[in-house]
């Protein structure tokens, strides 16, 4: 299932990520990708996975845009990740214009990165760390508490809190909340 | 038209009741308790779900994704088990024991074991062959073809947040005479973010001359009082429901001029959005022989403290004659929690008529009977409905809690459990809707003293409330609150003209008088001041001044024919009986309404005698 030199260990209060064979994280040209570079002044990784056709997930596009465009210049990187196959580069690309979803786009087309995260829902987000620790896993923030039941306003905003924190310099304690969303689909399990 | 009548049929009979519906499913093989062995998706699921799902969860339907094949299905095979476990889907807020309701689909608890076996199973397909196939979907007017289309002229842009968005669209009925209507069928136009409609006819320019004022189509606020419920039925929309077009007998009447108004509740999706909607109507060729009688039982005096955890509203009525329950909408914002409707029979017993545990402001639903529940006269409506106001509630749209008062807006709070009930004669009809009507007023009016605590300077709402207290006889509180405006609007003709009005229903001629002279020094040639102030000197024998008021009146303002009539009478006190006459006929010639004609005849029987 998983490419052979790809070596996992996650724990779900975060651990050590090792991943140094993604093969099908591909953009939207078809180019492959290696989302996990860090380059020069990347502190973090954000992945917001996301689906076409999630209402819960497309209404979060302002506020997944908001916080790229807050945190574009402080070395977070931001990636939009498509993991359904009937996603494709052509519905991704027509969903990202539509929703005015401007951060990077990648597919991730052997689920790598929904396995290597373990997000089980869209939208669901995972902070990957300089030195390939997950830091977080989870929601964005704490608007939908189920199906049926949000708050007009969040009044926890947890990517946003972890990402302040990893920005400041000051030290994160590793964890997950529950998403609430769209299910990935059952085959990708 | 027989086309037409078989659809209504077809509709009125294809949503069956729960425990029908639930017995037949469970009779199936499928029945989870019965057949140990792994439900499959060709004989198991698929009936159910193509039942349940797929009307709204299609290509086209009103609903985010497709669920119209085992692939769709089993793909979503995890969210549709969390989704119906907790009763999220389908959308039915109602207690399973309550109705049965027209278009009532929930899932029975057999149903939702069966899909969670299938799921624990690994969702397996089973044999195509025994699956059943896809109902057709109608792409167009459920209906039949409409005899009238009417489209939002132009589209309204919806913006990308928040979390929902209210929008009232005045859109004109194109009918060049009366015409009688069956039902009328809503098009969303965007189905991604209309959650719900509610509709009305406003048969006065009120809500067209409010939507004209804002630039972009349609406007924000509330309806005006005019935008009403036409002839007792319920008009709106929710997802994935058709209210079926109603018998002819029980048509309503449209009258030309008027204006459809649409308010659309829409949640933004995320992106910007166009929102279109096209509304169908189905006339009839003869005119109604009944008409039902909305009742509202509510509060609008609701004043919920801060971290109130469990407020309640209680209300009922005990209808004095005969009736049939046709249908029941509640409604409340986002703080209600539970929601009962009670029917107590003279006999003693009674039948819960609406329950709902997990109130949910998004679902706003119109609950027609599939069989009109007969309430004896003597039966008792009851409501009670529970709201928390802490912060536990997260629906809150208030963080921390604040003080929540009755209002229409959404941050407001309301509680009202709206009945259709058909009485059996005009005469029992005449008896109820004068009961309800008054009831009614008394409660609107607590809802405007409730507003005016807020916003006491609103001088739109002092006026208002001022009109339903003279519709109810209370003159004196008529009187103050005009004259509260006309405190607070000392520049305005218009509001001691209303003063004046008022004091003269009243009997307090003296200080009507002085209010109309304070209204005509700021306007002498307020021509329906000098008409009332002429009216009012005739009144207290002073003919002299009364003739010169109305004459000026009657010179401004040719057409009056209120104004005729006073000084007609005017002349005749003064003797002058050619000129009572002449007044008389100009009067006539207009032809004003029947109960003033019969008063000018007399007169003129009268002096010609």
């Amino acid at each position: 299932m998983l490419p052979a030199r790809v070596l996992l260990a996650v724990w779900l209060s975060g651990g050590l990520v090792l991943a140094d064979d993604i093969r099908g994280v591909v953009d939207l040209a078809g180019r492959p990708v290696d989302p996990l570079a860090f380059g020069q002044g990347v502190r973090a990784h954000v992945f917001i996975f996301t689906t076409s056709d999630c209402p819960i997930s497309n209404r979060y596009a302002p506020e997944i845009t908001r916080l790229a465009t807050v945190f574009a210049d402080r070395g977070i990187r931001f990636w939009l990740v498509y993991p359904v196959p009937s996603d494709t580069a052509r519905l991704a690309r027509e969903h990202t214009e539509r929703f005015g979803l401007t951060l990077p786009v990648v597919r991730d087309t052997l689920f790598e990165l929904v396995r290597l995260t373990g997000v089980t829902v869209t939208p669901e987000v995972a902070v990957i760390e300089r030195g390939g620790r997950q830091i977080y896993r989870g929601r964005i923030d704490d608007r939908y508490v189920d199906f049926g039941r949000d708050r007009p306003a969040p009044t926890t905003r947890d990517l946003q809190n972890v990402l302040d924190a990893i920005v400041a310099g000051r030290p994160v304690t590793p964890g997950t909340t529950k998403a609430i969303g769209c299910y990935l689909p059952d085959v990708l399990k | 038209m027989i086309l037409r009548a078989l659809l209504v049929a077809l509709v009125a009979i294809v949503p069956p009741a729960t425990d029908v519906s639930s017995a037949s499913r469970a009779s199936s093989p499928a029945g989870a308790q019965r057949a140990p062995v792994t439900p499959v998706f060709s004989r198991d699921i698929a009936p159910l779900v193509f039942e349940a799902c797929t009307p709204c969860h299609r290509a086209g339907g009103a609903a985010p994704f497709s669920l119209a094949s085992y692939r769709e299905v089993r793909q979503r095979a995890t969210q549709i088990l969390d989704v119906t476990r907790k009763r999220f889907m389908p959308p039915w807020k109602v207690e399973p024991h309550v109705g049965p309701f027209v278009g009532q689909r929930p899932l029975s608890a057999a149903e939702v074991e069966t899909l969670e076996a299938w799921v624990a199973g690994g969702t397996p397909e089973g044999s195509p062959a025994d699956q059943p196939a896809l109902a057709a979907f109608s792409e167009g007017w459920l209906l039949g073809a409409p005899d009238l289309v009417v489209t939002l002229p132009e589209p309204y842009v919806l913006q990308a947040e928040p979390t929902d968005v209210f929008r009232i669209f005045a859109i004109p009925l194109p009918v060049s005479k009366r015409t009688y209507v069956r039902g009328i069928e809503f098009h969303p136009g965007n189905a991604r973010v209309v959650h719900h409609a509610n509709i009305r006819i406003d048969r006065t320019d009120a809500s067209r001359s409010l939507d004209v004022a804002d630039p972009l189509p349609g406007y924000d606020g509330l309806m005006p009082r005019s935008a009403a419920y036409p002839d007792g039925h319920f008009l709106g929309w929710t997802p994935g429901q058709v209210a079926p077009l109603v018998p002819p007998d029980l048509a309503w009447t449209l009258e030309p001029g008027s204006d459809l108004v649409v308010q659309l509740h829409m949640q933004p999706s995320g992106a910007v959005e166009r929102v279109r909607p096209s509304i169908g109507l189905y006339f009839s060729q003869s005119p109604p022989t009944r008409t039902p009688t909305i009742l509202r039982l509510g509060s609008q005096g609701i004043d919920i403290p801060p971290g109130e955890e469990h407020y309640v509203v209680r209300d009922d009525y005990t209808l004095p004659v005969e009736a049939e329950m046709l249908a029941i909408q509640p409604h409340a914002h986002y703080r209600a929690t539970e929601i009962v409707g009670t029917a107590t029979f003279p006999d003693g017993t009674s039948r819960r008529v609406m329950h709902i545990t997990d109130w949910d402001f998004r679902w706003q639903h119109v609950y027609r009977l599939v069989t009109p529940l007969k309430l004896p006269a003597g039966t008792r409506l009851s409501m009670h409905y529970t709201y928390d106001n802490s912060a536990a509630n997260v629906r809150n749209p208030q963080v921390p809690p604040a003080r929540v008062l009755w209002g229409q807006r959404s941050r407001d709070e309301m509680g009202d459990l709206w009945f259709q009930l058909l009485a059996s004669d005009e005469k029992d009809r005449e008896r109820l809707n004068a009961e309800i009507s008054r009831k009614m007023t008394v409660e609107d009016i607590v809802g405007y003293e409730t507003m005016l605590t807020v916003n006491p300077n609103d001088t739109e709402l002092h006026d208002d409330v001022a009109l339903l207290y003279l519709g109810i006889g209370r003159t004196d509180d008529a009187v103050r609150h005009f004259r509260s405006t006309a405190d607070r609007r000392p520049e305005s003709p218009k509001a001691r003209y209303n003063l004046g009005t008022a004091l003269t229903v009243a009997g307090r001629t003296d200080e009507a008088v002085a209010e109309f002279e304070r209204a005509l020094a700021l306007d002498p040639s307020y021509a329906v001041a000098l008409a009332n102030l002429g009216s009012v000197l005739l009144q207290q024998g002073r003919t002299r001044d009364a003739v010169r008021r109305l004459e000026r009146a009657v010179e401004l303002a040719p057409k009056n024919v209120e104004a005729l009539n006073s000084l007609s009478a005017a002349y005749a006190a003064e003797g002058n009986v050619d000129r009572a006459l002449a007044a008389i006929d100009r009067a006539l010639a207009l032809s004003p309404p029947p109960a003033l004609a019969q008063v000018l005849r007399q007169r003129r029987s009268l002096l010609t005698r």
